[in-house]
C-alpha cells in the first residue's frame, strides 16, 4: 500500500501551527495592513513621501491626508506611476512583490530548520517512537517523508501564502483605482507579471532546497543521533571541524562550503531565476557534490533511525 | 505448527551489564504467555529484541523473520503496546485512526470505531487531553482493530488504577478469545494476569528461570502445608521454598511425586505468585 499520503499528512498534523497557521496568519496580517492603509487614510493622518527617480530626473511628491482626500491622493500616485517607463514600472513592482515575499521566505528557512532538527529527535525524547515503530513503516520512508516535507511541501504552502498576498495587493490597488481613468491592466497587472514572478519564486525555492540538501541531511543525521540538545551538535561539530581545518590545513574551504549551504543564499540572492534556469543551476559540479554528500548524510540518518530507541 | 517465536541463546549486553544471558524459549500459536520478572530482569529487553527495536546476539525468529532486519515487514504481523504513555501527545484520536488505516493493511476502521464508541473517548480529543487510563484504552482499541498473529504487551497497565487494570484484562480476554493470536504480556504484577495465561516465562537477571505451561504446574510443583512435627521429614525432600503459615510451614516442592508428599500434610497446587516468590528468592540466595 502507498503509505506516503498519510505519512505526509502526519507531518502536517504534528506541525500544523508552523506549517500552515503561521504563514496564513502572516498573510492575513499583511492583507489587513494593506486594506487598512486605504480605508484608514481619511481617518488617521497619513503622510507619505514618494520619489520617482531615473537617470534624467528625480521627482519628489508628498501625499498628505491633511491636504487631500484619499481619492485625490490615489489620483496623484497613479498619475505618477503611469508616467513612468514600462521598464521602471516592472522593476518597481518586482521589488514590491519580492519584498512582500521575503518575510515568508525568512520564516520558511527557520521553520524548516527547527522542524528537521526535531523530526527524528522529539519522538525519541517523548518515547512516542515506540508507537511509531510498532507500525509497519520502514525507516527509509520515515526519514524520506521528513525530507520531502521540508524541501517541497512546506515551501509550497508558504509560496501559496505569498501568492495570496500578491493577489490581494493588486486587487486592493485595482479597487482603489475604480472611478479613476486609468488603464489598470496595462498600468499594473501587466508589468507585475504575477505568473512569471511566481514561477521564479518556485524556481528559487526549488534550487534553494537542492542547494541546502547537504545541510538538511546534516540536521537529520544529528536529529537521529543526538541524545540531547541537537542544536549544539548541529552548530558545534562544524565549528570544531572548521577550527581543526584552520589549525592543521590553514585554509577555510570547509567553513565556506558549509556556511553557503547552510544559509538561504539563493532565495535571498535577489536573483531573477526562471524555471528554465533550473537545469543550468543544478548541473554544476558544486551542486552535484552537494547532492552526493546529502545522500550519504541522509543514508546515515536512516541507518541510525533503524537502531534508534527511546532516550 | 511452527512456533510464532523461537529464541535460541539470545544475549544482550549494555557495556559490561548483561541484560540477557543466553535466553532460549519458544511461543506456540494461540498461546498467552506471561513474561514475568522483577524490575530490571530483562523483560523489556527481551520484548524489544522480539520487535526489532534493539540489537542482540544469538538466534531469534519471529513469524519466520529475523527482527533485526525488516522491522516494518514484521510489524504487519506483530503489534505491540509499550507501557502507557507512548502515544504522541499532539495526536488527535481521529488522526490516530486515519494514520493506522493508512499504513497498516490489517487495520479495520469499523472495529476501532466500535471499540472506541464503548469508551468516553471522543475522536476530536488529543492524546494530551486524555487521562492515563483513557490513553491505554485508546491504544488498546487501536491495536485490537489490527489483525495480527502476535500481540506484545509490555507492562500494559503500569500506572493505572485497579479498576482500569481489571477492565483492561477482561477486554483483552474477551477480544482475543477464540483468536489464533498469540499474546506475550510482561508484568511484575503476577496475580492480575494469572487467570488468562496459558504459559509462564519467569525471567531474572537476564536468564529464564522457569518456562512452563500453566497446565503442567500441578504436575511439576506441589505445595504442602506441613505441621511442626513433620518439618524435619519434609525438609528431607528438599523443598525449593519454605514460608511460615499459622504455625505450620508451607513448603513448595519441585518434581516430587504427590504420593510421596501426601503423608506430609495438605497438598495444594501453588499459585503463580507463590511460584514467582519461590523462584526469585531461590536465585537471590
Amino acid at each position: 500500500m502507498n503509505q506516503y499520503p498519510v505519512l505526509l499528512k502526519r507531518e502536517f498534523w504534528e506541525h500544523r501551527n508552523i506549517f500552515v497557521v503561521l504563514p496564513v496568519i502572516t498573510a492575513g496580517f499583511f492583507i489587513f495592513l494593506m486594506l487598512a492603509a486605504f480605508t484608514a487614510f481619511d481617518v488617521v493622518g497619513i503622510k507619505a513621501d514618494m520619489s520617482f527617480q531615473n537617470e534624467e530626473s528625480s521627482e519628489h511628491y508628498t501625499i498628505d491626508s491633511d491636504d487631500m482626500t484619499m481619492d485625490e491622493a490615489i489620483g496623484v500616485a497613479f498619475a505618477r506611476f503611469a508616467g513612468l517607463a514600462e521598464e521602471q514600472r516592472e522593476q518597481g513592482l518586482y521589488q514590491v512583490l519580492y519584498g512582500l515575499g521575503m518575510p515568508f521566505l525568512g520564516m520558511l528557512t527557520l521553520v524548516i530548520f527547527f522542524y528537521l532538527m526535531g523530526s527524528l529527535y522529539e519522538d525519541r525524547k517523548d518515547r512516542s517512537i515506540l508507537f511509531w515503530k510498532s507500525l509497519p513503516v520502514s525507516d527509509i520512508n520515515t526519514v524520506l517523508v521528513k525530507l520531502l516535507t521540508a524541501t517541497i511541501l512546506v515551501p509550497a504552502v508558504y509560496l501559496v501564502c505569498i501568492a495570496a498576498v500578491h493577489l490581494a495587493m493588486l486587487l486592493i490597488i485595482t479597487l482603489a483605482a475604480i472611478g479613476h481613468d486609468f488603464e489598470i491592466w496595462a498600468m499594473l497587472w501587466q508589468p507585475a507579471n504575477l505568473i512569471a514572478h511566481w514561477l521564479s519564486l518556485i524556481a528559487l525555492t526549488l534550487v534553494q532546497s537542492l542547494w541546502s540538501l547537504p545541510f538538511f541531511g546534516w540536521i537529520l543525521l544529528v536529529s537521529a543521533y543526538a541524545r540531547s540538545v541537537p542544536l549544539a551538535w548541529i552548530i558545534g561539530i562544524p565549528i570544531v571541524i572548521a577550527a581543526l581545518e584552520g589549525m592543521l590545513l590553514q585554509d577555510r574551504d570547509f567553513v565556506q562550503w558549509f556556511t553557503t549551504h547552510a544559509s538561504p543564499v539563493i532565495v535571498f540572492g535577489r536573483e531573477n531565476l526562471s524555471l528554465a534556469d533550473i537545469p543550468s543551476r543544478v548541473l554544476t559540479i558544486d551542486m552535484l557534490v552537494s547532492v552526493v554528500i546529502a545522500i550519504l548524510l541522509v543514508a546515515a540518518a536512516i541507518w541510525l533511525r533503524g537502531k534508534a530507541d527511546e532516550i | 505448527m511452527n512456533a510464532v517465536v523461537r529464541a535460541n541463546g539470545v544475549s544482550k549486553h549494555y557495556g559490561k551489564f548483561e541484560a540477557l544471558n543466553h535466553v532460549s524459549f519458544s511461543i506456540e500459536p494461540g498461546s498467552i504467555v506471561g513474561l514475568i520478572g522483577p524490575n530490571g530482569a530483562g523483560k523489556t529487553t527481551t520484548l524489544k529484541a522480539l520487535l526489532g527495536l534493539t540489537g542482540f546476539e544469538g538466534e531469534l525468529n519471529v513469524m519466520g523473520l529475523d527482527p533485526r532486519r525488516g522491522r516494518h515487514e514484521l510489524m504487519q504481523k506483530v503489534c505491540f503496546i509499550a507501557d502507557v504513555g507512548v502515544l504522541p501527545r499532539w495526536l488527535k484520536v481521529s488522526e490516530a485512526v486515519d494514520y493506522i488505516e493508512g499504513v497498516h493493511p490489517g487495520f479495520s476502521r469499523e472495529k476501532a470505531q466500535a471499540l472506541l464508541a464503548e469508551t468516553d473517548i471522543s475522536p476530536r480529543q488529543k492524546v494530551r487531553q486524555l487521562s492515563k487510563g483513557m490513553v491505554t484504552q485508546l491504544h488498546l482499541a487501536l491495536v485490537m482493530a489490527i489483525d495480527v498473529d502476535l500481540l506484545v504487551l509490555d507492562e500494559p497497565t503500569l500506572g493505572l488504577d485497579i479498576l482500569y487494570r481489571k477492565t483492561f484484562y477482561e477486554r483483552l480476554v474477551s477480544d482475543y478469545f477464540d483468536h489464533n493470536t498469540s499474546i506475550v504480556i510482561s508484568t511484575h504484577q503476577v496475580e492480575e494476569i494469572e487467570s488468562l495465561l496459558t504459559h509462564l516465562l519467569f525471567i531474572d537477571s537476564g536468564r529464564i528461570v522457569l518456562d512452563i505451561a500453566m497446565d503442567d504446574i500441578a504436575d511439576q510443583f506441589t505445595e504442602v502445608l506441613v505441621s511442626p512435627e513433620q518439618i524435619e521429614q519434609a525438609m528431607a525432600h528438599h523443598p525449593i521454598h519454605v514460608r511460615d503459615m499459622l504455625g505450620k510451614k508451607n513448603m513448595l516442592f519441585e518434581h516430587q511425586e504427590r504420593e510421596t508428599l501426601a503423608g506430609l500434610g495438605e497438598l495444594h497446587t501453588p499459585s503463580v505468585a507463590d511460584l514467582f516468590v519461590a523462584k526469585m528468592q531461590r536465585r537471590s540466595v
